[in-house]
């Protein structure tokens, strides 16, 4: 178990984190989830040992690791740009950290070809310089550097950054299956929402040297606790103070009309069968095929109300058509 | 994102981090790169103004004085400037059309004519002087060949302002061949193919989009070029002749006489001056005018065209007759180099005449061989201690970021100061025993060269190690870290394998600028180790006899080569890494 307790992280008299408590589960798939600058790689790089808290503890398995230097603390890192050494080919970077431990060479032997296999790398490829790998094998190379060594924790910093989309998508889902293999207690940190979603058990959104919320997937996108939250994660319909006091007008329910509303585009429907269901009157100002959906935008008074349909063949509306959407007034989130 | 300091504070600290170990490697390392950089780069120049202006005990501006009362001194001075903002025009025009020529421009044969455009880069300073010398000098074999041709042609036509402008602007063109292209290939070649889409000429492409991007080099070359000038010192003593004597020359004649090293003090601190003004100026120009090419899809450039088919001749005949200039040396050296006394004292090649004995006569005395030794191994050692030092240096700068800026700066001196004001200072400050050195004395020490080769090839070596040790990806490190090894394997198996071609490649840079080194050897040689520059130099005197020069040109030649296969080495090396 991994936990972070009351840190601080200043950097001079920048504090890049502050008060921070976390506690990570053994083999959990974690994710520190946040935009740019906003403290998860200073989160990720403390636990590993090259940030040091300015106070507060970290503590793995019960013992404080403050002061363990990055060699001692039994964690392997995939870093962005995945750091392998240029000067080495691909075997030589995966024995690496087996010659550092000073191991047989042929137990190194046998732990790169095993590791080789599991991530899926050739024996021609391990002959090969890191410079002459695609993207995707250059990252097969870094995850199997780390696991080679058999962490107590992974940690992955935006380790599909720099691929492809098609390829990304790919790789995350081996990731996954790796880290379930493995069942090693994993941290990963990314900006992108749809990864965090994807692959974590339980995903820390951060904000601004903070914390907004930590929870499984399902409750960060469902019941988002911030504005952040909910604007970071997944794509929302807001809704101003007048839209609000239009659909209190036609609903029982009493939503706050000094604040604005958000509505995920799914809860936004263009058929009305459902209970609580209130009719909004809107006429269509945009529609973007995406080949498996059309992500229509539709004007609500000022508001730009975006929802998905994903039958395009059964039901298709045109720029400037007026259509009545359909929303339950309890999905709308206030905050 | 900007965060304040307004963020909840820590309701408690539970742990404070404050205790830092006493890193005893780090310390005595710290320690003896101080003790160096005070005692050799440091002292010696704050004692260098105390001996100039402190004279019985009180200040005094005595050897100014004599300095300014010097008509000799004072024409010297003249006679630096001139030379030096001369060679600003002249090195700087030859300098970019090289360029053009080999890199730019579609011209034919560019391999060969840039082969020869760099040949000085194989043997500069003082073996490039004697070899125009043995050209074009009053005993040269053109001007031999004029005499013949025309007898009342005078024979000293190329001693003075003329001839030493001359050899100085071939001389100053490396810096062109090695930044400038560089800089060249470097260009996007979208932004000339955009210029070319809006209707823009060749001509006009060039002026408006080519050199303004490379004015950031330019001015970079024109100060180094400048800096060259002010200390030229081979040049002026070979052909200068009794009217065009310089600055260095004078320092040198003064420094060896006990009566006139306060004159050589005084002298080499307003060449001091110069330099750190010149240096001064150019930073302030050089703030600001570095271009960053925006693209995201660099183009590599493609050479142009000359369209009008006149400025294409005239542009090759130019281009053909500085090859000329520049492989004549060479080619007339390398071939008189194998002929016998009777030839190159005629100046006349024959078949018959051409053998290896002079080459044999090399090797087989030891006397001859002897000064190729002296500054192979006095080049190779200081090659080796500066990366040494400077290595560990630029670790500690790495490593601890602004804590060791001051030791930066101080290693940063020699860039400032000409290499005879150097040697000046370490001469008046340790011809007596220090308390810094042990109480030893390092005048007439071998040792004393070697440490002014070490000092003046640190500004260089630093410049060029702190951009490798940057460039390599801090993650690097970390990854190694994280997989469990120490700092030390860290630097040794990661970091340095990561910036050794650099390594490699300043220290073959290192090793062939010193090897033929003139002016501080000349100041600072022991007699018993008498390296090749003095023995190049006394060769190339009027005075000197036909086995002298005969082997000048067997010195030059094979200067030649180790200087070639140096950096052929080096180059190789860095392409397959």
């Amino acid at each position: 178990m991994i936990e972070f307790k009351q840190i601080e992280i200043k950097y001079g008299d920048f504090i890049a984190m502050s008060n921070l408590n976390l506690t990570i589960k053994e083999g959990e798939f974690f994710t520190l989830l946040g935009p740019s600058g906003c403290g998860k790689t200073t989160t990720l790089r403390s636990l590993v040992g090259f940030v040091t808290p300015s106070s507060g503890s970290i503590l793995i398995n019960g013992e404080v690791v403050n002061q363990v230097p990055v060699e001692k603390r039994g964690i392997s890192m995939v870093f962005q740009s995945y750091a392998l050494f240029p000067t080495m080919n691909v075997y030589d970077n995966i024995a690496y950290g087996l010659r550092v431990q000073k191991l047989g060479k042929k137990e190194i032997n046998e732990k790169v070809l095993d590791i080789a296999k599991r991530v899926d790398l050739s024996m021609a490829q391990l002959q090969k310089k890191v410079s002459e790998l695609s993207g995707g094998q250059q990252q097969r190379v870094a995850i199997a550097r780390a696991l080679v060594l058999q962490p107590k924790i992974l940690v992955l910093d935006e380790p599909l950054s720099n691929l492809d989309a098609k390829l990304r998508h790919q790789l995350r889902q081996e990731l996954k299956n790796l880290q379930r293999s493995f069942g090693i207690t994993t941290i990963y940190v990314t900006h992108d929402q749809e990864e965090a979603l994807t692959l974590s058990d339980r995903i820390a959104v951060f904000n601004n040297g903070s914390i907004e919320q930590v929870g499984t997937p399902k409750e960060i996108y469902h019941h988002s606790k911030t504005e952040f939250v909910c604007n970071f994660i997944g794509d929302i319909n807001q809704i101003d103070k007048e839209g609000i006091k239009q659909i209190n007008q036609c609903s029982s329910h009493d939503l706050d009309e000094n604040k604005p509303g958000f509505i995920r585009l799914e809860k936004v429907l263009s058929v009305g069968d459902l209970e609580g269901q209130i009719p909004v009157p809107t006429k269509v100002v945009d529609a973007e095929f995406f080949g498996l959906f059309t992500k229509y935008t539709y004007r609500f008074g000022k508001n730009l109300v975006k929802n998905i349909e994903k039958d395009s063949h059964v039901k298709s509306f045109n720029v400037g058509d007026d259509v009545n959407l359909y929303l339950n007034p309890r999905h709308i989130l206030q905050y | 994102m900007i965060l304040s300091k307004k963020l909840n504070p820590p309701k408690e600290k539970l742990q404070t981090f404050s205790v830092k170990k006493i890193n005893i490697p780090l310390i005595l390392t710290v320690s003896l790169l101080c003790w160096f950089i005070f005692t050799f780069l440091v002292y010696p120049n704050i004692n260098l103004l105390f001996e100039t202006f402190w004279v019985d005990g009180a200040f005094s501006t005595a050897a100014f004085t004599r300095l300014l009362s010097s008509e000799r001194a004072m024409r010297s001075l003249r006679n630096s400037f001139l030379l030096a903002f001369s060679m600003i025009v002249t090195t700087n025009i030859l300098g970019v059309f090289c360029v053009l020529v080999t890199d730019y421009f579609q011209v034919k044969g560019a391999k060969w004519l840039r082969l020869a455009y760099m040949s000085p880069l194989a043997y500069s300073g003082i073996a490039f002087v004697g070899a125009f010398n043995f050209i074009y000098g009053s005993n040269g074999i053109l001007t031999r060949l004029l005499v013949g041709a025309f007898p009342n042609f005078e024979p000293t036509w190329f001693t003075g302002f003329g001839g030493v402008l001359f050899i100085t602007t071939f001389a100053g063109t490396t810096n062109h061949m090695i930044f400038l292209r560089n800089a060249i290939k470097g260009l996007d070649f979208q932004t000339i193919e955009a210029a070319k889409s809006m209707g823009a000429t060749p001509w006009n492409i060039l002026r408006k989009v080519v050199l303004p991007v490379l004015k950031p080099n330019l001015t970079a070359i024109t100060v180094l070029v400048f800096l060259t000038g002010l200390s030229a010192t081979s040049a002026p003593m070979i052909v200068g002749g009794q009217d065009f004597q310089t600055i260095n020359p004078l320092i040198i004649t003064f420094a060896r006489n006990i009566n006139t090293r306060d004159l050589a003090a005084a002298l080499s601190l307003v060449l001091g001056l110069s330099t750190i003004i010149v240096l001064a100026i150019s930073k302030k120009i050089e703030a600001g005018t570095n271009y960053l090419s925006v693209s995201k899809v660099k183009m590599v450039l493609e050479k142009q065209t000359i369209g009008n088919p006149i400025a294409n001749i005239i542009i090759h005949i130019l281009a053909y007759l500085l090859f000329a200039i520049y492989a004549l040396p060479v080619i007339f050296i390398l071939l008189f180099s194998f002929s016998d006394a009777y030839s190159i004292s005629t100046g006349s090649l024959s078949w018959s005449r051409l053998s290896l004995d002079n080459y044999l006569m090399l090797f087989r005395q030891t006397g001859a061989f002897r000064p190729y030794l002296i500054s192979i191994i006095y080049s190779g050692l200081a090659a080796l201690i500066v990366v040494a030092i400077v290595l560990v240096v630029t670790r500690l700068l790495h490593r601890y970021k602004k804590r060791f800026i001051l030791m930066e700066y101080l290693m940063m001196i020699p860039w400032f100061l000409p290499a005879t004001l150097i040697a000046v200072a370490l001469m008046v400050t340790y011809d007596r025993p220090s308390i810094f050195i042990g109480n030893q004395v390092l005048i007439g020490t071998q040792s004393l060269l070697l440490i002014a080769y070490v000092i003046v090839l640190i500004p260089f070596t630093l410049r060029m190690l702190k951009a490798a040790f940057f460039t390599v990806d801090d993650a690097l490190e970390e990854a190694s870290k994280s997989m469990g090894a120490s700092n030390f394997r860290t630097f040794f198996k990661v970091v340095l394998p990561t910036i050794f071609p650099a390594i490699i490649a300043v220290s073959a840079l290192n090793f062939n600028s010193q090897i033929a080194d003139f002016d501080l050897t000349l100041m600072l040689f022991h007699p018993f180790t008498e390296p090749l520059g003095p023995v190049i130099m006394s060769a190339t005197g009027e005075a000197a006899g036909i086995e002298a020069r005969t082997m000048l040109l067997v010195y030059t030649v094979i200067l030649m080569v180790i200087s070639s296969i140096v950096l052929w080495l080096a180059n190789g090396r860095v392409q397959r890494r």
